[in-house]
């Protein structure tokens, strides 16, 4: 009765150790260039494990220029898309879409504030705008149903620009 | 027999082992966070000088000492933490966490003795009293919350009369100095009552000296506030931007080109670009500016004249504290380096 429990012991491991050998082959010959990812979040990081991109859904909230959260993690508005990191783990900017009005955005940040934004909403008007630390200089490019406007704010005050000259 | 069987368990069990172990990795991660893990988030003195305690936002506290390069790690928490203090007396660490409230330590054994809860959000400032009878601090909300050290860090009720502002100091005898951007108050925690109020104008509050003088800083610029005179007697801004190219493989002849472009210890100067202040201290006759151009300057408190230039950081200059002899300077930066220097 001993003898046929070592067997089948033995042949149990010998087939578990054969499957498990085969995995790694598996693993190792595995092509992924036809494969498709489905992921919620993908994280780049550098050599130091900084994290430089992240591909994520919800992204996570974003933190002031020293380092802390301006949020709550889950109360920020919900956005998705790519956001992109500096070396010292600064955000930096993002290309994402909003979860609650529809929007998609564009936007670039200086290492203390947002300084550029492309946004197209979802009934159609689009805006492109370009500002300074303070926002007291500005260019805005805008674009609604039956309007466009350019407007252009220089020490905060707008500079008249001529309409439909002749 | 019996033992052939025995060691065939043994290695049966042992083989499985390997492949439960071969088969979890780290390659997962729970969630995305955008944590910098590398950076340093809060420093301070443990010793009177060349020991610190440093803190990360991946939750980590550790000893740095001046000197030795590796840190020796305290305790480790599953939180971010944004601020430490210390009290030498009892040998506690008091951390402030993101979602963990404040978390007290023992120094030693690197064990919890103690969650102190915030009402909302969390502090990124936590100060023991200059006895260490009492922690203090404030949330992001502006709840502001002291701690009796002695009882077992029992709440204190804060006063309803007490004015409102961010706590920055309470010395011994229960004096409290709260600052907001239109008062400096010193408020006596025991009577309820104000025992001084200065009218100011405050950007972000940076530091105030021993004589009541105080720096407010606005972005790029940090003023002093002479409290004789009960006026701003200068504003200071980091010159330049001196920047290390020396990995660059066109380095040589940029300084061969244009020399006068360079600091005598080959730092290009980059004229007219100020960039913003992190923090600000005073320390005996000077004053320290740190900011993200990676810098430290130090300044003549009297005349504000820009006296040297501490350079060597890697990256933003986070945070700087000076010990309490105001004998040496410690600073941290956003990729977890730290240096000692001498006052």
């Amino acid at each position: 009765m001993k003898s046929k429990l070592f067997y089948a012991v033995s042949i149990m491991n010998v087939v578990m150790f054969s499957f498990y050998f085969l995995s790694f082959r598996e693993k190792q010959d595995n092509d992924l260039v036809d494969k498709i990812l489905k992921v919620r979040g993908l994280v780049v990081v550098d050599s130091l494990g900084i994290e430089r991109v992240i591909i994520g859904s919800p992204l996570p909230t974003a933190q002031s220029s020293f380092g802390n959260r301006i949020y709550p993690r889950e109360k920020g508005a919900a956005v998705s898309g790519v956001m992109l990191y500096d070396a010292e783990g600064q955000e930096r900017g993002g290309y994402v879409t909003d979860d609650d009005y529809g929007n998609v955005f564009l936007t670039l940040d200086s290492k203390t504030s947002q300084s550029f934004l492309a946004i197209a909403e979802p009934n159609g008007s689009t805006a492109l705008q370009l500002w300074d630390r303070k926002g007291i200089n500005k260019i805005s490019l805008e674009t609604t149903d039956g309007q466009a406007d350019i407007v252009l704010k220089r020490n905060n005050k707008t500079v008249k620009l001529y309409q439909d000259e002749k | 027999m019996k033992s052939k069987s025995v060691i065939l368990t043994g290695f049966f069990l042992l083989y499985i082992s390997f492949v439960v172990r071969a088969q979890t990795n780290d390659l997962f991660i729970g969630k995305l966070t955008a944590i910098n893990p590398a950076s340093y988030t809060d420093v301070v003195f443990m010793g009177a000088k060349d020991t610190v305690l440093v803190s990360t936002f991946s939750g980590r506290i550790a000893m740095r000492v001046n000197g030795l390069g590796s840190e020796k790690v305290i305790a480790v928490l599953n939180d971010e933490i944004y601020s430490l203090a210390y009290n030498p007396v009892r040998k506690e660490i008091a951390a402030g966490t993101l979602e963990s409230g404040i978390i007290v330590i023992d120094q030693k054994t690197g064990k919890r003795l103690k969650a102190l809860r915030l009402k909302t959000t969390w502090s990124v400032s936590l100060l023991y009293a200059d006895d260490f009878a009492y922690l203090f601090t404030q949330d992001q909300k502006g709840n502001r919350y002291i701690w009796d050290v002695h009882r077992n860090y029992r709440e204190l009720p804060v006063s309803s009369k007490m004015p409102p502002g961010r706590m920055v100091k309470l010395d011994k005898d229960g004096l409290l100095t709260i600052v907001s951007t239109r008062k400096i108050i010193i408020w006596d925690i025991r009577n309820d009552s104000t025992v001084k109020e200065t009218d100011v104008v405050l950007s972000r509050f940076g530091d105030m000296d021993q004589e009541g003088n105080f720096l407010s800083v606005d972005f790029n610029t940090c003023t002093k506030y002479n409290s004789i005179t009960g006026k701003n007697e200068f504003t200071l801004m980091h010159p330049d931007w001196l920047r290390d190219l020396k990995d660059y493989p066109d380095y040589e002849d940029m300084v061969r080109s244009a020399p006068e472009d360079f600091t005598k210890d080959g730092l290009l100067i980059m004229k007219d670009y100020n960039l913003q202040l992190t923090m600000v201290r005073f320390a005996r006759d000077k004053i320290f500016t740190a900011s993200i151009d990676r810098s430290i300057r130090v300044w003549d408190k009297k005349s504000g004249t820009l006296m040297r230039s501490l350079t060597g950081h890697m990256a933003t200059v986070n945070k700087i504290k000076v010990n309490a002899a105001e004998t040496q300077l410690v600073s941290i930066d956003l990729k977890g380096g730290i240096k000692f220097w001498n006052v």
